[in-house]
């Protein structure tokens, strides 16, 4: 069995990194997003209380449901960062899976 | 946890040739009745919050209206129910949200001072904010699951919020309605965007 580690490195590691890319720059966007809307939404609240249209008492469920965004956009992300994790080790997995077979002549490794 | 952790290792060393190729990490599985589900709410609260708004002042627009106790009603239900569904998949990570949350405020101070006549009541909705990711954070109510858990405990805890104001205002109105109307349909998106992260490549809507 011949096995060419530093070459099936490489390409393990470019593999992880082409999946990275394309996932990485999306979760980028849906971050800004996010963040952009929850300001916006607070400097309408704020706005509202300024010109009082919104009481402070309904200000502050406002802000609440605002909160609960902020937590639930921190949730979303974990969850696109570990879904973007898997991605990368299954794309460098599958380079080393063909490797391995390929030098043994046989199916060693199995999905 | 040790000892399970050592036992696993164990087994993937007994099983040498059949290593996966691919990994599952966390269980995280999409479920596209969770999306169907927060599509019908949301096209379901759009449609409720205008008909109380063109009927504000009116007995049907009122919180005590029968048509506003069927749709808090079954809405409570339904969202409590994809919360659980949630948690009963075999997502197993504990969300770190709530603990991260504070790390937001310190942004959005400035932001939020930049809105034109707002300064002062700007800062007081900040130190809202700050002191309710406070709350939520000592409650320990948005780390009790998955992230999943979390984002659609989200989505029941605005729905709630949109119950509780309609109830105090005891009509729903601009820009108030507008305003939560808004803030629930952030919260479905930042769920249905939760569900979209796990939807395998390539898989159809």
């Amino acid at each position: 069995m011949s096995l060419n580690l530093e070459a099936v490195t490489h390409q393990a590691v470019a593999a992880g990194a082409a999946a990275a890319g394309t996932a990485w720059a999306s979760i980028r966007t849906v971050a800004t997003q996010e963040l952009h809307t929850l300001c916006a939404r607070l400097a309408q609240i704020a706005a509202g209380v300024a010109s009082g249209d919104i009481t402070r008492e309904t200000a502050l469920i406002l802000v609440g449901m605002a909160r609960n965004n902020a937590i639930a956009t921190i949730a979303m992300l974990t969850t696109h960062t570990v879904m973007l994790a898997q991605r990368v080790v299954d794309a460098a997995l599958a380079v080393i899976l063909h490797a391995v077979n390929a030098a043994a002549g046989f199916p060693l490794i199995r999905i | 946890m040790a000892i399970g952790k050592i036992a696993r290792w164990g087994a993937l060393t007994a099983a040498g040739p059949l290593l996966a190729a691919c990994v599952t990490l966390y269980g995280l599985t999409y479920d596209p009745g969770i999306v169907r589900e927060l599509n019908e709410y949301h096209q379901n609260v759009v449609a409720f919050v205008s008909e109380m708004e063109a009927r504000a002042g009116e007995p049907a627009g009122a919180y005590t209206s029968p048509r506003a106790t069927e749709f808090y009603g079954r809405y409570r239900g339904v969202l409590t129910n994809l919360v659980v569904r949630a948690q009963a998949s075999p997502e197993t990570q504990r969300c770190p949200s709530a603990g991260l949350a504070s790390l937001i405020v310190v942004n959005i101070g400035e932001a939020v001072a930049e809105a034109p006549r707002a300064r002062e009541a700007a800062r007081e909705v900040i130190l809202g904010f700050d002191s309710q990711v406070r709350e939520a954070q000592a409650s320990g109510v948005f780390e009790s699951g998955s992230c999943t858990v979390v984002v659609l405990n989200a989505v029941l805890a605005n729905q709630l919020a949109l119950e509780s104001i309609h109830q105090r205002e005891r009509k729903l109105i601009p820009p108030v309605s507008t305003l939560a109307l808004a803030l629930v349909g952030d919260s479905v998106r930042i769920a249905l965007r939760n569900e979209e992260a796990k939807k395998p490549i390539g898989a159809t809507p």
